[in-house]
């Protein structure tokens, strides 16, 4: 993938892009596991939330830079 | 034995909790200072700004201020950037017209509840921030909002995620405490009615109740933002909400009811009813912690409006005189320092007309400024200059960050720690490259001062402002619902009645500085309770034309009365419920009492 965009012209790292879109998958999977109840597993539930985006966001960022 | 642990231990649980907070402020603000400098933004010294300003003691406040901060930022800045664009060549058309969007953002922000109203605020202000270094150097006006944006965020994510991490407290855990203490006074006021108890005792339960019933919203608003189980519950928290409210105004009637008469229809109709909503609650509270939303109905009430129009538009014009006052000023003397005077004057006059008492808010806040003045200089002329790297940075900053975070541990204390912590932040112009300049550092400090100076003036000058004149305005509202009781569609009429009368009297409260005037205020509130409770029933029962005129009457009564003096209502109203009187003749009619005859 690109490291960068040319979003209406102007280049962005597509390190910004990804950032919307890791906060609208963490959002759906964060509402689907408090759905489920998972929640009620979970010891610090914050810190959780907070690596579970971590990991969204470093699995895409890891997506764009993978191949150089 | 236990009770004296249990003091010692609730200190030490206190203290801790305190400390936390310190600890969890001056972590987001290094972190954000950190990242900012890291990222070479224009002044790192106001990411860490953002993060005192969202200091807070809960989880779910922090991130819900952060939410308004970043959307009233966002808003503000996309305004801002049409300004420049269209009103780049006219100065004082460019001015006029950030006087006017500020002035537009005040009214909206005395129009909404809780951190809402903050976010209006910001859109506002950030008009100002942005828009004037934006039309001074209009070629870079986009990387300037671009930059302003960018600084809030750095401060927003920083505080977001050491609370995350770092904060026992959470907005949750108050918030099912204030569920379960809710229902739990709802019940020993019932219980309290159904024993006869005196009339102080159940007034008492009624009012903790009231207060309960705040925090609830309060918590629940916080909640949503902190966690999605509190969000798929949120809901029905609110139905919860809704239900106590109907039951609250009806056990209020009820007791009136039976402090008058026991033992008649009307008092075991009254009593029937209570009883039911009550039931209703419990029926609610029973599930509460369920995430099943599909057998919930649609919630009728919408969340409570702060202030009245007039009260949004005199807000909004005196912000908007304020603005223009300024910047003239500002003009004329070409004082370098002008734009943060005239920031930090709208700030104040918004923030301080919220405030039950704004010339003592207005004086602490001012303390507080010249303490983080006075931190700054000694700061920034003895300790910051032996400073070579971020560590000995964060090492110089924390013992003044610690002291102005501390105090806003304090409740008497909270507005002079802010003020202190932020124009300490802002003034010692933290950047890559330092410069020491104790000039530039006097007058962006002599600035805030003037500007806290003018919004104090302008509070007290334009318009009226003081609390007697809200509570006025409140008590007009009050008798207005009476106007909702009378021709209100009576779809939920009764759930929609007593949820403003009860919001109505909890703003009245809180308006109401001293407790003497705060008795007088709850009884006008459980009068009109009452007679709009008896409306609404009345309402429901086939009318005739005579009940007809009497609704008509009372609603005129209490319309023609809202102008004149208050005192005089008390007896109006209780003249109403005498026992010859017409509105209660004719409920007792209604209800097939034999005495109305």
């Amino acid at each position: 993938m690109p490291r960068e965009l040319s979003l209406f012209g102007i280049y962005v790292p597509t390190l910004l892009a990804a950032f919307p879109v890791a906060t609208v998958v963490y959002l759906l999977l964060d509402g689907v596991l408090a759905r489920v109840g998972a929640y009620r597993w979970v010891w610090h539930i914050d810190l959780f939330r907070v690596a579970l985006f971590a990991l969204i966001f470093g699995m895409l960022g890891l997506l764009c830079y993978s191949g150089y | 034995m236990t009770t004296a642990v249990l003091p010692w231990k609730q200190w030490v649980r206190r203290t801790a909790l305190d400390w936390l907070f310190v600890v969890r402020t001056l972590a987001g603000a290094l972190l954000a200072l950190a990242i900012a400098l890291r990222l070479d933004l224009s002044s790192p010294g106001s990411a860490a700004v953002t993060v005192a300003i969202i200091a807070l003691p809960q989880t779910g406040m922090v991130l819900e201020k952060s939410f308004y901060r970043f959307l009233g930022t966002l808003l503000g800045a996309i305004v801002t950037l049409c300004l420049v664009a269209v009103l780049a060549q006219h100065q004082y058309a460019f001015i006029a017209a950030v006087a006017a969007w500020i002035g537009l953002c005040t009214a909206a922000s005395a129009r909404f509840p809780g951190f809402r109203a903050y976010g209006w605020l910001l859109c506002g202000y950030t008009t100002a921030l942005v828009g004037v270094p934006a039309f001074l150097d209009a070629n870079h006006a986009f990387d300037i909002a671009v930059d302003r944006v960018t600084i809030v965020s750095v401060g927003i994510l920083s505080a977001g995620i050491v609370n995350a991490i770092f904060n026992p407290s959470r907005s949750t855990a108050s918030l099912d405490t204030s569920i379960r203490n809710s229902v739990e006074t709802l019940v020993r006021a019932r219980d309290l009615i159904g024993a006869r108890a005196d009339t102080t005792t159940v007034e008492q339960q009624l009012q903790r109740l009231s207060l309960g019933l705040v925090e609830l919203e309060s918590a629940r608003s916080s909640g949503v933002f902190e966690d999605p189980v509190t969000r798929i519950r949120s809901r029905r928290i609110r139905l919860l909400v809704e239900h106590l409210m109907v039951a609250r105004g009806r056990l209020d009637v009820l007791h009136r009811q039976l402090q008058r008469t026991a033992n008649d229809p009307v008092a075991t109709l009254l009593s029937r009813e209570a009883d039911e909503e009550v039931q209703a609650v419990l029926d609610v509270y029973a599930k509460i912690d369920s995430l099943d939303t599909s057998d919930l109905r649609p919630v009728f009430t919408r969340a409570t409006i702060a202030v009245d129009a007039v009260q949004a538009l005199v807000a909004g014009t005196r912000a908007a005189l304020t603005v223009l006052l300024c910047t003239a000023f500002w003009i004329l003397s070409e004082w370098p320092d002008g734009l943060l005077a005239t920031v930090f004057a709208t700030v104040g006059c918004a923030v301080l007309a919220a405030t039950p008492n704004p010339v003592r808010a207005a004086w602490q806040m001012g303390i507080g400024a010249a303490l983080g003045v006075l931190e700054t200089l000694v700061c920034d002329l003895y300790i910051l200059p032996a400073a070579n790297d971020f560590v000995t940075l964060a090492l110089a900053l924390v013992p003044f960050m610690a002291v102005a975070a501390w105090q806003m541990t304090r409740p008497a204390l909270v507005l002079q720690g802010g003020s202190c912590l932020l124009i300490f932040l802002m003034c010692s112009n933290l950047t890559g490259v330092m410069h020491y300049d104790v000039v530039a550092i006097l007058n962006s400090g002599v600035a805030a001062l003037a500007g806290q100076l003018v919004a104090m003036v302008s509070l007290a000058v334009i318009g009226p402002s003081d609390p007697a004149w809200r509570a006025r305005r409140i008590m007009r509202r009050l008798l207005g619902t009476l106007r909702l009781a009378r021709s209100g569609e009576l779809e939920h009429l009764r759930t929609r009645f007593h949820h403003e009368v009860q919001d109505l009297t909890t703003q009245l409260i809180a308006v109401r500085a001293t407790n003497t005037q705060s008795a007088q205020d709850e009884k006008l509130a459980s009068n009109v309770m009452e007679i709009g409770d008896a409306i609404i029933r009345l309402r429901h029962e086939p009318g005739s034309p005579e009940l007809e005129r009497c609704l008509d009457d009372v609603v005129a009564a209490a319309k023609a009365e809202d102008t004149r003096a208050f005192a005089s209502l008390e007896t109006r109203l209780a003249a109403l419920r005498e026992p010859g009187a017409p509105v209660l003749r004719l409920a007792l009619q209604a209800l097939g009492d034999p005495r109305a005859a």
